[in-house]
């Protein structure tokens, strides 16, 4: 019982996080090259910044989930603010790379 | 994996978090910036058309029309003509806004100096109030 409860619970997140990536992708399809760049003033993040830092947040989170901390220590958080990814080819390898870790760390569970 | 993974407690940051906890704060945390890439799209490009491209929201239709012209710059303050709601003479609605639409009482062809960096619905309410 409480082992379907948590499963089913998983694999609601699961649906919840694929929709969030669904969304945001529809968002980028919209976006220029340049508005995935565009800050509305010198405090404010761009998508791609945005990007980066989701990405960077999945990579230290869900890399070895289980095992190691969930705050990698390599992750540069705040370097997540500045560099942007330049490209949209390279925001979206980021962004895959991320998602694909959570989808990695999370599926198993289920499927046991 | 096994059920026993289930149970079992994870660090971040050295802070112990049930497999679930570790779950649920991240379904909070993208969400935040999903929804912050959703507005930021929004602003640049206007779009709210109820089109197959749509973000969603939660503006009735009826109230709508068409689509909302596209700001010149993002996050740039624009006019918006108040309607006159059909349910009640004196209710007035500003249709589109980001995908919901906010209604308050005042006269019909008021106009708003909306901006979308700032919460417009203080100056609904305090109209609302009188």
């Amino acid at each position: 019982m409480a082992h379907q409860f948590t499963v089913s619970y998983i694999e609601d997140s699961l649906a919840i996080f694929r929709h969030y990536k669904a969304l945001a992708e529809k968002a980028f399809a919209q976006l220029s090259d340049e508005q995935l760049q565009w800050r509305s003033d010198e405090e404010a993040n761009s998508v791609a910044q945005i990007v980066k830092h989701m990405a960077g947040n999945m990579r230290s989170r869900w890399t070895d989930f289980l095992t190691s901390d969930g705050e990698k220590p390599d992750r540069n958080r705040d370097s997540e603010f500045v560099e942007a990814p330049g490209t949209r080819k390279d925001m979206l390898r980021v962004w895959n790379e991320g998602w694909a870790i959570l989808f990695g760390a999370l599926e198993p569970f289920v499927r046991c | 994996m096994s059920d026993a993974d289930l149970g079992r407690v994870v660090t971040i940051r050295g802070e112990a978090h049930s497999v679930m906890q570790a779950i649920q704060q991240q379904v909070g945390h993208y969400g935040l910036h999903v929804g912050q890439i959703v507005l930021l799209t929004k602003q640049m490009t206007g779009k709210d058309d109820g089109a197959k491209e749509s973000l969603g929201g939660v503006q009735s239709k009826s109230a709508c029309g068409g689509s909302e012209p596209a700001l010149t710059s993002p996050g740039e303050p624009r006019p918006l003509v108040l309607l006159a709601a059909q349910d009640a003479p004196n209710r007035i609605v500003v249709p589109c806004m980001l995908g919901y639409s906010i209604s308050g009482f005042g006269e019909v062809g008021d106009e708003l100096l909306l901006a979308f960096d700032r919460l417009v619905m203080l100056d609904i309410d305090a109209a609302e109030a009188t």
